[in-house]
């Protein structure tokens, strides 16, 4: 099933990614029955540099030819022409997936698996495969083994999804039209207004469209029995980078914590070289969102906060009040989302001179075209979605039920119930109706 | 025998309910394939809808088969009618929007303006010809004339007016122009004041025909 949905989005490198989970098969049974170290640290380095290198290969080649040919252009010499490589959908995801196999059966955090079925289902299990989250083999390994489908469990699943799919569907979507439209605006049309809307929309729109796959992801994986790591924890409420990179794309950054930052003396080294690894972390981290030297800098830009953070700096931000360390945060997340959605460095520098230095620009397009009562609605709503709302609100209603008499609890509970029920139905068929009758659907991953 | 907290009861069955709705919400558009009980107005879109592919041999007539598969079951899945029916309804019901929509523009008294192609940009006059593009159109036009010409045929080039400048008035009211000059208008100068090939403005006829059918 997992393979015909990748077939069904992206056919023509099916057979290589089937052979590619062969290999790690294989390579994760050399790495688990070796009992000699050099030859385990051999098969695990094996397996990492082949994983890499088809990333490599795959994502980065177009993109290194190009910075040569930038390079070779500039010194007056010719191009070197290579052949155009079409990029896999999915492929950062499905390589994390794989060194994760090999690098947990070369720490012994899970043995490797005899049945070539197990790596591929782990590799290619089609809730996560093209948008996340990144799974451990140490943590879906067991499940392989052993897992239990309970009716509670399932529903569970079906409540994470159906919030899922709405939050992508009925919030990231509409405001992905108008952070879309703006974002193409060429520089004399782009005015403070439109800018700023612009770039709440998008803060909006990522949030609400990652969120609501890896909602849909873990709430997927439920109703089959497995449990995912949790990708989001309210990340706009964060109080400083550091707490934003401990909310967002959870999986990615312990990935990287747990098989990069720690491997390189995290920070049990001397403080110079802790920042050089956290600088070195969130060069790749940006480089693994896509190939393009937009996403360097926006790794870089939080490398750089984050170093900020551990310095007497940082310890002052600490002491602000509330409101303006989390003011600081999302200012600094929006900013960065300017480099992040940007294409080339000329449409950031034109963003960033249109949020901070209003002119009078006679060709501007006026704000009234993007906003709409439809848009509103959708920020409202994820404003106040971006805050732990909905699982405040059923904390408060059960200490309600929990302080009537138990025969009582029935006056509260059932009502409560029947709410929810009608809830998800309603937001359930509320998103197939805008998925089926609206046009705007777009998928922000084909880089990743 | 302890007996289970009533809450956890009612959880439990609060659960059961659940699923028996999700999975019943989610098998309504394959039964509705086979036993066709939506009978809701087609949603009147002017386009055939795709037919049902042809498996053709090799990777290139497999990769066709899924687009084909893709497209044919987005335009025929179950509900689909139903689905449409809500989200217009409840698009108009619940927000009463005239923007928000990617190839249209609603304007007053319900008129639809086309925006892609950089329609609301080209009637505001926000994109303009430079003196080498107008150059290459002049050059472009004489010399298909002079081609058809050597062989008995005259030329009449036609540019079909958008209706953003025919029915202006219906426009939203944020659609407003940044300066006299369109691209349609530097042409018609241009090669008026350039060239001798034969080009038709029909602008202010189509105005003046308003008047005997408005639309």
């Amino acid at each position: 099933m997992s393979l015909v949905f990748y077939a069904w989005g992206q056919i023509d490198f099916i057979l290589l990614l089937l052979a590619s989970t062969l290999m790690n098969y294989g390579l994760g049974l050399w790495v688990d029955r070796s009992e000699n170290p050099a030859n385990r640290k051999l098969a695990v380095a094996v397996a990492v540099s082949i994983n890499i290198g088809l990333l490599a290969v795959f994502k980065y080649a177009d993109f290194v030819v190009s910075l040569l040919n930038s390079a070779l252009n500039l010194a007056g010499l010719a191009p070197v022409h290579a052949p155009h490589v079409p990029l896999p959908i999915g492929i950062s995801f499905f390589t994390f997936h794989a060194l994760s196999y090999v690098i947990d059966v070369y720490r012994r955090k899970w043995k490797a698996t005899t049945n070539p079925r197990d790596v591929a289902l782990y590799i290619f299990f089609f809730p996560q495969l093209i948008a996340g989250p990144i799974l451990r083999w140490s943590s879906i390994g067991p499940q392989l083994v052993q897992r239990t489908v309970s009716r509670d469990v399932f529903a569970d699943g079906i409540r994470r999804f159906v919030g899922g799919l709405a939050k992508k569907v009925l919030i990231a979507n509409t405001v992905a039209l108008p952070a879309d439209q703006i974002f193409s605006l060429p520089a004399n049309e782009l005015s403070t207004p439109d800018a700023w809307f612009g770039i709440l929309c998008y803060t909006l729109q990522i949030y609400f469209d990652f969120s609501g796959y890896s909602d849909m992801a873990v709430g997927m994986g439920k109703m089959f029995g497995f449990t995912f790591m949790e990708n989001f924890n309210f990340p706009y409420l964060a109080q400083s980078i550091r707490d934003f990179w401990r909310r967002w794309h959870i999986s990615l950054s312990t990935w990287f914590r747990d098989y990069l930052y720690f491997p390189l003396g995290g920070n049990r080294v001397s403080e110079g070289r802790t920042y050089l690894n956290l600088m070195v972390v969130f060069f790749l981290c940006g480089l693994w969102h896509g190939a393009n030297l937009t996403f360097v800098v926006w790794g870089l830009y939080h490398g750089f906060f984050l170093v900020l953070e551990r310095t007497r700096i940082g310890k002052m931000q600490e002491q602000l009040p509330r409101p303006f360390r989390h003011f600081y945060t999302i200012l600094a997340v929006m900013m960065g989302w300017v480099i992040f959605r940007a294409n080339t460095f000329g449409a950031a520098g034109n963003y960033f001179h249109a949020l901070f230095l209003p002119g009078h620009l006679p060709a501007a397009q006026p704000l009234a075209r993007y906003v709409t009562n439809e848009t509103l609605c959708a920020i409202a709503f994820g404003i106040l979605f971006s805050g732990p709302l909905w699982s405040w609100i059923k904390t408060r209603y059960a200490k309600l039920a929990q302080a009537l008499p138990a025969p009582d609890r029935p006056v509260v509970l059932v009502p409560a119930s029947v709410f929810e029920i009608l809830l998800i139905v309603i937001l359930l068929l509320a998103s197939s109706a805008w998925l089926a009758g609206g046009t705007y659907n777009p998928f922000i991953y084909f880089r990743f | 025998m302890t007996r289970a907290p009533t809450s956890s009861i009612l959880r439990r069955r609060a659960n059961v309910c659940l699923i028996i709705v999700f999975l019943g919400l989610l098998w309504m558009p394959t039964l509705d394939t086979f036993l066709h009980f939506d009978h809701s107005d087609p949603p009147g879109e002017k386009r055939q809808p795709p037919e049902f592919p042809k498996i053709k041999p090799g990777l290139g007539g497999l990769k066709e088969f899924i687009a084909g598969l893709d497209a044919y079951f987005n335009d025929h899945f179950g509900c689909r009618k139903s689905l449409i029916r809500v989200y217009r309804t409840g698009r108009s019901r619940l927000f009463n929007d005239r923007k928000g929509y990617r190839s249209v523009v609603i304007g007053s008294d319900g008129w639809f303006y086309y925006t892609e192609d950089q329609m609301v940009e080209h009637y505001r006059g926000i994109l303009l010809f430079t003196p080498d593009q107008l150059h290459d159109w002049q050059t472009l036009l004489e010399h298909q004339r002079d081609w058809l010409g050597q062989r008995g045929i005259k030329f009449v080039f036609v540019v079909v007016p958008d209706k953003h400048s025919i029915y202006p008035e219906y426009l939203p009211s944020w659609m407003k122009k940044v300066g006299s000059e369109t691209k349609l208008s530097q042409f018609f100068a241009y090669m008026k004041a350039h060239s001798t090939v034969d080009v038709l403005d029909l602008r202010q006829t189509l105005k003046e025909a308003r008047q005997l059918a408005p639309t």
